[in-house]
């Protein structure tokens, strides 16, 4: 008989073989689940089965039973954020190209001129193109925008997280969308969305500027990429450029919302990268950060 | 007064393995910002493990829990909770933290005095 997916998560996370897991077994008593455990049973099932389980409903009474009845209870969560249907207008991208020229770009001219090398490995290329670059504060994406040839310019989607712009800054979220074109890209949980929405985006020609670090570095150094970076290369086939972006957060250091000072944003270009669809999404991911790293 | 008491001890090693295979979660739900700024992996298996020391001692459920429960140190060192949120509700008089590493392991005990 078939295995239940929850049997088969539980039997890797407490490295018993599934044909000793029964409906009967009990999380604590007979899989020796831990606190860490437990953390980890939480978030397979989320990533996995899509479904959020609530934590605090296993203890040590919590039966296999239980959980699959949990699971089978718990909607499938629900895409919550779309791309706009106004953002990819032809009139749109019109308005966009002139608030660059006249807001944008000017504005940020006066904070942060930005200087750029590596434009060469951009020569040959054309739409869609992944860029992906280090985040280190919210300039880099007009930096980015502002030197990329007009080709891309004007043809950018930026993926951005939906807990930040969709749901914390919602109050501003058609103002940026119109100005910078974003979408959004879940950091967490299910980014089976993000994947879909990048995939509309680039069926239809649009190059997109994505941050594998999924949040600004509060350090300084380049955070862990998240895991969903390299899936997303393998995926598009389309090519992927690294950034390197320095000298933002100088302006606006983490934790701030305007400029401390006025400063030089540097922004380099890589070679594009080419995965093959049997790379793994792990290879992709390290692949893509060592090129960043190296920049 | 009643005192209660909570411990949870952990492998550093499979703590960094969860860390590293599920980062997301670890942010999302368990650590506050200030508590990920020392990315250190043991120290953050310390912090892992008062917090869940913590849980058990005032009784409650895993989940939501671990936010409102935040590790920090004085400057001596000294690790300290800062559980505003629960302490009235729960009638906190006083507590103490203490977290211990050896090898590849972290344990941490609470002890909490309640009115």
């Amino acid at each position: 008989m078939k295995k239940s997916p929850l049997i088969k998560i539980l039997s890797l996370i407490s490295n018993k073989k599934s044909g000793r897991i029964h409906q009967e077994s009990r999380l604590v008593r007979d899989l020796k689940l831990d606190s860490l455990m437990r953390i980890e049973l939480v978030a397979q099932i989320e990533k996995q089965l899509g479904v959020e389980i609530d934590e605090a409903k296993i203890n040590p009474q919590t039966k296999v039973e239980d959980l699959e009845r949990l699971i089978r209870e718990k909607p499938k969560k629900e895409i919550k954020f779309k791309i706009s249907s106004w953002q990819l207008h032809p009139l749109i991208k019109l308005i966009r190209k002139i608030l660059y020229k006249i807001i944008a770009f000017p504005v940020l001219a006066i904070f942060a001129p930005v200087e750029v090398s590596g434009q060469e490995f951009l020569e040959d290329l054309d739409n869609p193109v992944i860029f992906m670059a280090n985040h280190t504060c919210t300039l880099d994406s007009p930096a980015v925008v502002r030197v990329l040839p007009s080709r891309f310019k004007n043809n950018i989607a930026l993926a951005t997280a939906t807990d930040v712009l969709y749901e914390h800054f919602k109050w501003a979220k058609d103002l940026v969308i119109l100005i910078y074109n974003t979408y959004p890209f879940p950091r967490f949980g299910q980014i089976k969305s993000g994947l879909d929405h990048t995939q509309e985006l680039i069926d239809k020609k649009w190059s997109i500027l994505f941050f594998p670090e999924g949040k600004e570095s509060v350090s300084g150094k380049i955070n862990q990429f998240k895991r969903g970076t390299g899936f997303l290369a393998v995926k598009m086939g389309c090519p992927v450029v690294p950034i390197r972006i320095w000298g933002a957060r100088e302006i606006i250091p983490p934790h701030c919302h305007f400029p401390k000072k006025r400063g030089k944003i540097s922004v380099k270009f890589g070679k594009p990268l080419y995965f093959k669809k049997k790379m793994t999404s792990d290879e992709a991911t390290e692949l893509i950060e060592q090129a960043i790293q190296g920049l | 007064m009643k005192i209660k008491i909570g411990s949870d001890i952990l492998q550093i090693k499979k703590f960094k393995a969860a860390f590293k295979k599920y980062p997301e979660k670890f942010e999302r739900d368990i650590f506050s910002i200030r508590e990920l700024k020392n990315s250190e992996i043991s120290h953050l298996a310390g912090i892992f493990a008062a917090k869940e020391a913590a849980i058990k001692a005032l009784d409650l459920k895993p989940g939501r829990s671990w936010k409102l429960i935040e590790v920090k140190n004085l400057k001596s060192g000294k690790p300290v909770l800062n559980f505003s949120q629960l302490a009235d509700k729960k009638n906190i008089r006083s507590y103490d933290l203490s977290i211990s590493h050896h090898g590849d392991y972290v344990i941490a005990v609470v002890a909490v005095l309640l009115k």
